[in-house]
């Protein structure tokens, strides 16, 4: 039997078996988790799917509190070196690192997680890059005052 | 007639197709059943947009495939998965003397002919079931399941190849 003969054979019994039928738990399975996806209020559901205005406002704060952390970021930073000693120093750092870390960590879970868009997962991440150069630049133009 | 209504005419519509595809792919029930919840939660996302589509069943497939080619390289790393390393299934040598003693039976009936192909099509290894089930059912090209893949043009031929070899011991001619 040649390659060609085999392939031919295999596709016709192949395709002449009957197509598997979805199991009597699927559906009931499926529309459970719907209806329980649907009772959810708008702002709990996937961020495509809320209403177009509020996904305009939080696509706006989105974009204010990116602005707001890359001007207040060297402020922030700058307001930890009134402390005296290095511990300080330390646990003010932790404080503000926690504070961001918080802030971002919000913003993935309402916005980012959501979306599941890999084009807005670049467009925050390239964000969050532009922020942290801008923060580097402005310290370095400071003279790293702080 | 509400969204969720009319959901489940959707999910009943096309239910048996989601299901037959991800079965195929990946071989194993339990796992094509959690593959076509996953894609018809997804569907429900985006209801509004595919609902009344006549892509739907298009997008369906497309995304039924995505998922089982994540679930078998989430549960397999992918140079595994398209190695040449056989299924470890622990009752594969009983099953290839119970398949071959059917197989060569003058008596057997056309169903259980049929069932044992589709038992010997599921436990041929992912890397050749999977490009076999896209090529005979799926009419993809061997270029096109290459590119989706992420392997070589010679490595499906020959995959595909083994994989009909494989079967032709459960075809009746």
């Amino acid at each position: 039997m040649t390659p060609e003969e085999l392939e031919c054979i295999v596709h016709a019994r192949l395709r002449a078996l009957p197509s598997p039928r979805a199991p009597r738990s699927l559906r009931p399975a499926v529309m459970a988790a719907v209806r329980a996806r649907a009772a959810r209020p708008w702002y709990a559901r996937p961020w495509h799917s809320w209403p177009s205005r509020w996904q305009a406002v939080s696509a706006v704060v989105l974009v204010l509190a990116v602005v707001a952390v890359v001007l207040l970021l060297p402020d922030v930073v700058a307001g930890s070196g009134f402390v005296a000693t290095a511990g300080d120093r330390a646990m003010g750092a932790i404080r503000v690192a926690g504070a961001l870390g918080q802030a971002a960590y919000l913003v993935t879970r309402a916005v980012v997680e959501s979306v599941g868009d890999a084009l807005t997962v670049l467009f925050l991440v390239m964000l969050a890059a532009v922020t942290t150069v801008a923060a580097a630049i402005r310290r370095v133009a400071l003279g790293g005052a702080y | 007639m509400s969204d969720v209504d009319r959901f489940e005419a959707f999910v009943e519509r096309f239910e048996d197709m989601v299901f037959a595809t991800a079965f195929r792919l990946l071989g194993r029930q339990a796992d094509a059943e959690d593959v076509a919840q996953t894609v018809f939660l997804r569907a429900f996302e985006r209801f509004d947009q595919i609902g009344d589509s006549p892509a739907a069943a298009g997008w369906l497939k497309t995304v039924t495939t995505n998922l089982c080619f994540n679930h078998l390289s989430r549960h397999r790393a992918r140079w595994r998965l398209f190695s040449e390393l056989r299924r470890d299934d622990g009752d594969a040598p009983e099953f290839e003397s119970t398949l071959a003693a059917s197989a060569e039976g003058d008596a057997l009936e056309a169903a259980q002919r049929q069932e044992v192909l589709v038992e010997a099509l599921r436990r041929l290894p992912d890397h050749q079931r999977v490009p076999l089930v896209l090529y005979h059912y799926e009419d993809r090209s061997y270029q096109e399941i290459a590119d989706l893949l992420g392997v070589s043009l010679g490595k499906v031929k020959t995959d595909i190849h083994r994989g009909r070899e494989a079967l032709k011991r459960y075809i009746q001619p």
